[in-house]
């Protein structure tokens, strides 16, 4: 018997909805996916400190708190989503986590930070804007063709922890020209979220992406 | 391993296109090879999820499919298991995925009586 049924069917129809629904409000949506402890939380309290209240974080994480804790310490509202195991985050989550934000007091960014996975979460549309791929320093500079699948999709690629390119080998070209061997239209960024190198750059891309919304 | 949640969603889709669950010997998914699934990890838990949503106990068959990616350099199309990094005509970067993230279920056989009852299709577009 013939069926022929997608299987995201419907996440991609959930994902559609969100995107819907963060255009409705003049929101520009941003997913970030990397392995754990690649310095999402940590860009995105920079980012807390640039953008204020004009931001809100929804976190993803298997379990705990902390990071929204973080975040709300940092200056933006955040919600925290705890999977309880699972190793991504889908659109329904995404859904119901927007839905508990105070759209009376407008932002104009909202930023998702996945679950710490390179694998999973990149088979999900959540109905953000930009995919954003990030790989730090200390991952080593050969990951971009072992996990083709999320940077094959990716909107922009952050190499973040800049600062600690003196302490090791790692070669930041050859990571942004595998990046582009899979995905020649990715927007790529070096940043240091600690000593502030590159933030400006992308805080611009972004002010810049919200204009054109 | 997100295949255990797709797994779930296989169920979902087979009991939505079958109007309820069914007795099912056979599912056939299609699965290409840009998609990030693995069939492997798929099969090793689909068939226990089948059987708690009341599905049977059915055969997992995997059809893999090859990728198709287009040059927009030099125009030269080719099929691929995997990212290739580049076109092999021209070695140019610039190449649109024409194909290769497909992940559907294709077919289903139902087993035993339940084979015997009307059956139900669905034409959902891929």
């Amino acid at each position: 018997m013939r069926i022929k049924s997608p299987v995201m069917t419907k996440n991609d129809d959930i994902a559609a909805e969100n995107r819907r629904a963060f255009g409705f409000n003049g929101i520009l949506a941003f997913n970030i996916i990397s392995s754990p402890g690649a310095g999402k939380t940590t860009l995105l309290e920079a980012l807390a400190a640039e953008f204020g209240p004009e931001m809100a974080v929804i976190e993803g994480d298997v379990k705990t708190r902390r990071d929204a804790d973080r975040i709300i310490r940092a200056g933006c509202r955040a919600v925290q989503i705890e999977t309880g195991g699972s190793c991504h985050l889908d659109a329904a989550a995404v859904k119901e986590a927007f839905s508990s934000l105070d759209k009376k007091k407008p932002f104009r960014y909202l930023a998702i930070e996945n679950v710490g996975n390179l694998i999973c979460p990149s088979a999900y549309d959540l109905g953000e804007h930009i995919k954003v791929g990030m790989l730090s320093l200390p991952e080593g500079d050969d990951k971009v063709l072992k996990y083709p699948s999320l940077f094959s999709r990716i909107d922009m690629l952050l190499l973040t922890k800049t600062d600690l390119l003196p302490h090791m080998e790692f070669d930041m070209d050859r990571v942004e020209n595998e990046c582009r061997s899979l995905n020649p239209g990715v927007k790529t960024f070096r940043i240091s979220a600690r000593t502030g190198e590159g933030m400006a750059d992308l805080c611009a891309f972004l002010r810049g992406r919200w204009e054109s919304l | 391993m997100h295949e255990y949640s797709l797994a779930q969603d296989m169920a979902e889709v087979i009991i939505s296109a079958l109007g309820g669950p069914r007795t099912l010997s056979t599912v056939t998914v299609v699965i290409g090879p840009l998609s990030g699934v693995s069939g492997e990890s798929l099969a090793f838990c689909f068939t226990e999820i089948a059987s708690a949503r009341g599905l049977g106990r059915p055969e997992l068959v995997v059809r893999k499919t090859r990728a198709e990616m287009r040059c927009t350099r030099c125009g030269h199309v080719w099929h691929s298991d995997d990212f290739s990094p580049g076109c092999p005509a021209c070695g140019s970067w610039d190449r649109r995925i024409v194909s290769g993230r497909e992940f559907f279920v294709e077919s289903v056989e139902l087993d035993g009586e339940d084979a015997d009852e009307d059956q139900v299709t669905s034409d959902d577009e891929e």
